[in-house]
């Protein structure tokens, strides 16, 4: 859409429609954890309406670890070891960086929960989820501890290695890990 | 052992089912391989 400078103090009911139907960011669905929660799943917020996700999550009552990220089908989990990922971080005080990877995961990590803290908040982009082609997904990560040295900045990549045309997501905690929280989907309008 | 809980939300209904996971979830939840960071 064009860029159009108003010249007059009247909105038209064409010029709001306009503008909303090309706003960009559309919200697609929000789901809220129930504490105590194994996984949030969201069904159904991936179609053919958008190519490209964001995807905000505040989790709550969460212990030390990573959070897990996996794409679904229906109404279930796709668990198939094709999740490739690779992060690097830097640790606040310097004192160590360095990054980790792997093609053959069967989820992707999104989050990290740092010592000391029971939240963890973050966006993660996903490309081309509803397309039969490789859904790409990228995210900033940070852990934040007790202290400089044991908090860390990331940057996480993946790809999903296969051409499945998905539907939703999964949250999936670590280890005996629990959570609440919302995790909410934006979609990028095409044009 | 606790029963392990699962929060579904469907974003065409808005319908959102809090629930026991199935033994088939279960089985399927991933194992560790991303460990916290050592530091």
């Amino acid at each position: 859409m064009a860029v159009k400078t108003f010249t007059s103090e009247q909105l038209t009911s064409a010029d709001t429609n306009t503008y909303l139907a090309n706003s960009g960011w559309v919200y697609v669905a929000q789901g809220t954890a129930a504490p105590g929660s194994t996984t949030l799943s969201i069904d159904n917020c991936f179609n053919s309406t958008y190519a490209n996700y964001v995807i905000v999550y505040n989790i709550t009552g969460y212990a030390a670890g990573p959070l897990y990220m996996r794409l679904r089908t229906g109404s279930g989990d796709d668990s198939a070891a094709n999740y490739a990922w690779a992060r690097n971080y830097f640790r606040w005080d310097g004192g160590s960086w360095g990054g980790t990877g792997s093609m053959t995961d069967t989820t992707f990590t999104v989050g990290y929960c740092g010592a000391s803290v029971t939240t963890i908040e973050n966006t993660v982009n996903i490309y081309n989820p509803n397309k039969a082609e490789r859904t790409s997904m990228s995210c900033n990560l940070v852990e934040i501890g007790s202290a400089t040295t044991n908090s860390y900045n990331m940057i996480g990549n993946g790809q999903k290695q296969a051409l499945t045309q998905f539907t939703g997501l999964s949250l999936i905690r670590y280890s005996t890990n629990t959570f609440g929280g919302t995790c909410t989907v934006y979609g990028n309008r095409l044009g | 052992m606790e029963p392990l809980i699962g929060t579904f939300h469907d974003a065409l209904t808005g319908e959102t089912i809090v629930r026991e996971l199935t033994d088939e979830e279960i089985a399927a939840l991933p194992v560790d391989t991303d460990l916290p960071n050592a530091d």
